[in-house]
């Protein structure tokens, strides 16, 4: 098992999500109905090279190819239910870091985890995540994804615009936090933002309410997840 | 600009929602809210009988209702909405995102209205939105409500907020990840 990367990054998040209250949105721009809550993991590098260029590029393209993958997936198996899990599983385990996501959502209560709990946890936050989106993109309406750019960001990790294109409405700005963990040239998602509001931030306070409701028992979440995953079966 | 509601009828599961065609104006869309407004109340009313007196005495109230996103690995809601102030009788147009999966949230599309008792909280509400998108301590307090409306003293001061699908009111109040914000268009 690999640890993190970056763990100043982490706990500087940690700290910055503990520390928010109930915090007022700004505006920019008075046509930009966007709320513009700047997040530090999507600070913009200044200045850019050819070499970044190029690998922002490969960033863009990594994303439109995984949306890609997913549009493909949704519209052309006929499998049994199983199969299609275990399809959608492989995407989500090609494209996304999940060892780090799911360690990352767990926040300080990981290392209240033993290993084998840890092993355990991280595998049915996996299947959890699986079961998700298997049920989602059942109901996908035709929903298109575009990909409209992408940015160093001052810690190292690359931001990817895109937008969720409605049938009949207003697009829905979503970012991508990727990382070339090995400097490999291979990306993986650690995050994904709508309209700014970061889905690991959300899932931790989720986990941590559960973890607090239940005493303050880290090991409460293998519980939590093992009957989700059996109402689910 | 054109299509502020049509986002509504793209994901359009809930059956009280708006009504079957797009609006393009400023002033349909505005229509459409309301409309929206009146059939979510009136759903409300329905699941949750006490709640008509308590919005009818409050200063003011915000009626939502919220889609699922449903593509990519993108899961969140998204939607729009209007505040009204019962001292003036003035509207605010309102939009709402939302993102994350979570362990209990079923509910793909849902309803959300908020009461603010006083005229602060609604001030704060209808010019500044309100970010809920990395409080900890809201989600840690929301987990221990266990009723069907939420009022988390200490987090939102003056705001009880209902939550409900087409089948009923949701257990617990869904506000982990979710923000707020007038919207700037229909406001003008």
């Amino acid at each position: 098992m690999t640890s993190y990367r970056k763990p100043r990054q982490a706990v500087h998040v940690v700290a910055l999500a503990a520390t928010m209250s109930v915090s007022m949105i700004t505006y920019s721009a008075a046509y930009d109905t966007v709320p513009k809550q700047q997040s530090p993991l999507f600070v913009k590098a200044a200045g850019t090279s050819g070499a970044t260029k190029s690998q922002e590029n490969n960033a863009t393209v990594f994303i439109q190819s995984m949306g890609d993958q997913v549009i493909k997936y949704i519209s052309s198996s006929n499998a049994d239910t199983t199969t299609r899990k275990e399809q959608l599983r492989g995407i989500l385990l090609q494209n996304f870091d999940m060892n780090t996501i799911s360690r990352f959502t767990l926040g300080v209560h990981w290392k209240s985890l033993n290993a084998e709990q840890q092993k355990e946890y991280q595998s049915l936050f996996e299947n959890m995540i699986v079961s998700i989106y298997a049920d989602k993109f059942s109901s996908y309406q035709g929903e298109k994804f575009e990909v409209t750019g992408a940015s160093l960001t001052t810690d190292g990790d690359y931001s990817v615009t895109s937008n969720i294109v409605p049938l009949n409405g207003q697009k829905i700005p979503v970012k991508w936090r990727i990382r070339d963990k090995e400097s490999t040239g291979t990306f993986k998602i650690v995050d994904v933002e709508i309209k700014d509001i970061s889905m690991i931030i959300t899932q931790r306070a989720d986990f941590a309410s559960t973890i607090q409701n239940n005493g303050g028992n880290a090991a409460s979440i293998l519980d939590s997840l093992r009957e989700r995953e059996k109402s689910t079966q | 600009m054109k299509h502020l509601i049509a986002i509504f009828l793209a994901f359009s599961l809930l059956p009280y929602a708006l009504p079957a065609q797009a609006a393009s104006t400023t002033s349909e869309q505005q229509a459409a809210i309301q409309d929206m407004r009146k059939t979510t109340l009136d759903t409300l009313h329905k699941l949750e009988p006490a709640a008509k007196d308590e919005i009818e005495e409050a200063y003011g109230y915000a009626v939502f209702t919220s889609a699922d996103i449903a593509a990519v690995f993108v899961s969140g809601g998204y939607g729009h909405g209007v505040s009204h102030n019962n001292r003036t009788g003035a509207d605010t147009y309102m939009q709402m995102a939302s993102a994350g999966v979570g362990i209990g949230i079923g509910a793909k599309d849902f309803s959300t209205v908020l009461v603010f008792s006083n005229e602060a909280s609604y001030r704060e509400f209808i010019q500044t939105g309100l970010d809920l998108s990395a409080n900890i301590d809201l989600a840690a307090k929301q987990g221990s409500k266990g009723d069907a409306a939420t009022g988390a003293d200490g987090i939102l001061p003056g705001v009880r907020i209902y939550q409900f699908t087409e089948t009923g009111l949701l257990a617990q109040a869904m506000l982990k990840g979710t923000k707020f914000w007038p919207d700037q268009n229909l406001n003008n």
